[in-house]
């Protein structure tokens, strides 16, 4: 099965089911990366997306895959998110400025590790890109289709995680 | 105890760091294979290193290879720490010398495993000696 986007004349394939992995599958891995790394002094807890969020993206990053089919996942947060998550990761003093290499630094990690955490859900030989970090929205091609949406809360605001299936032809985020 | 972390992510490497910190170690970063190898090459010598996959210049499998080529360094002992966790990724690992293999995300527990299992001590700061 396919779609096209009407504004996009590249298609996507979507993948077979059982090669997806599901919503519990991605809130496993986001907690888990969120346990390893971020837990401090507040656990994250599931957020499913619900209207009336806070849908504000400061921070955000992507990394493709390609096997079987081909994936995007973004992750998407709020300045004040990504800052702390930076504080946290790179061992910043109360009072040491974050610089915005140091978000990027830290969200393109993040992204890195629940990346390859989904690629290894979808198949035994697939290949992961670098990550590409942005301040506001990464590109996403206009010819993907969201398959997945997941959240989790911290520190009283939402992360966000999208699955995307994408166009074989197009490029990736870092080459668009 | 000394480690050398390999991984072109500074978040990772200061993960990385406090992690062996608390577990009793010191440890020497290195941004990618090439700038390891020359660390390697100045005399540092390291109980264990851990060492990403995907990184530019020289990558984990390439920092490798390039360990095992040289008899002096046989004996270093190496830990991939990588998101790539496919069998097949664990397998091309293994076989082109890595003695473990710790797949990203991971806790402390894991990594106190992991050097335990190659016979390398773990002092947790936490813990009070008997």
């Amino acid at each position: 099965m396919s779609v096209q986007s009407p504004a996009d004349d590249q298609q996507t394939v979507l993948p077979d089911a059982d090669l997806v992995p599901t919503e519990a599958d991605l809130e496993a891995v986001l907690l888990e990366t969120w346990e390893s790394y971020l837990s401090g002094d507040e656990s994250a807890v599931p957020w499913p997306s619900a209207p009336g969020d806070d849908d504000t993206v400061d921070w955000s990053a992507s990394v493709c895959f390609e096997g079987p089919w081909r994936g995007l996942v973004a992750l998407e947060m709020q300045h004040a998110t990504a800052e702390s998550a930076t504080r946290e990761l790179l061992a910043f003093e109360a009072d040491e400025p974050v610089e915005d290499e140091d978000v990027a630094d830290a969200v393109g990690e993040l992204v890195n590790i629940l990346g390859g955490a989904v690629k290894s859900m979808v198949a035994a030989t697939s290949t992961l890109t670098l990550p590409v970090v942005a301040a506001g929205r990464v590109a996403i091609p206009r010819a993907s289709t969201r398959l997945c949406d997941v959240g989790v809360r911290w520190q009283g605001r939402v992360v966000k995680m999208h699955l995307h299936a994408m166009p074989r032809g197009a490029a990736t985020p870092d080459h668009a | 105890m000394l480690a050398l972390v390999v991984d072109d992510s500074r978040t990772m490497r200061t993960i990385l760091r406090r992690t062996l910190r608390s577990l009793g170690y010191d440890t020497v970063e290195a941004q990618h294979g090439a700038e390891a190898l020359a660390l390697l090459e100045a005399g540092v010598s390291p109980d264990v290193c851990l060492i990403d996959w995907n990184m530019p210049v020289l990558d984990g499998l390439g920092f490798i290879h390039a360990v095992k080529q040289r008899p002096d360094w046989r004996h270093f002992v190496l830990m991939m720490v990588t998101s790539e966790a496919e069998t097949s990724a664990i397998v091309r690992a293994l076989a082109a010398g890595a003695h473990e293999y710790l797949v990203k995300p991971f806790t402390t527990d894991a990594i106190a495993e992991k050097l335990q299992i190659l016979g390398l001590p773990t002092h947790r700061q936490d813990e009070v000696p008997a």
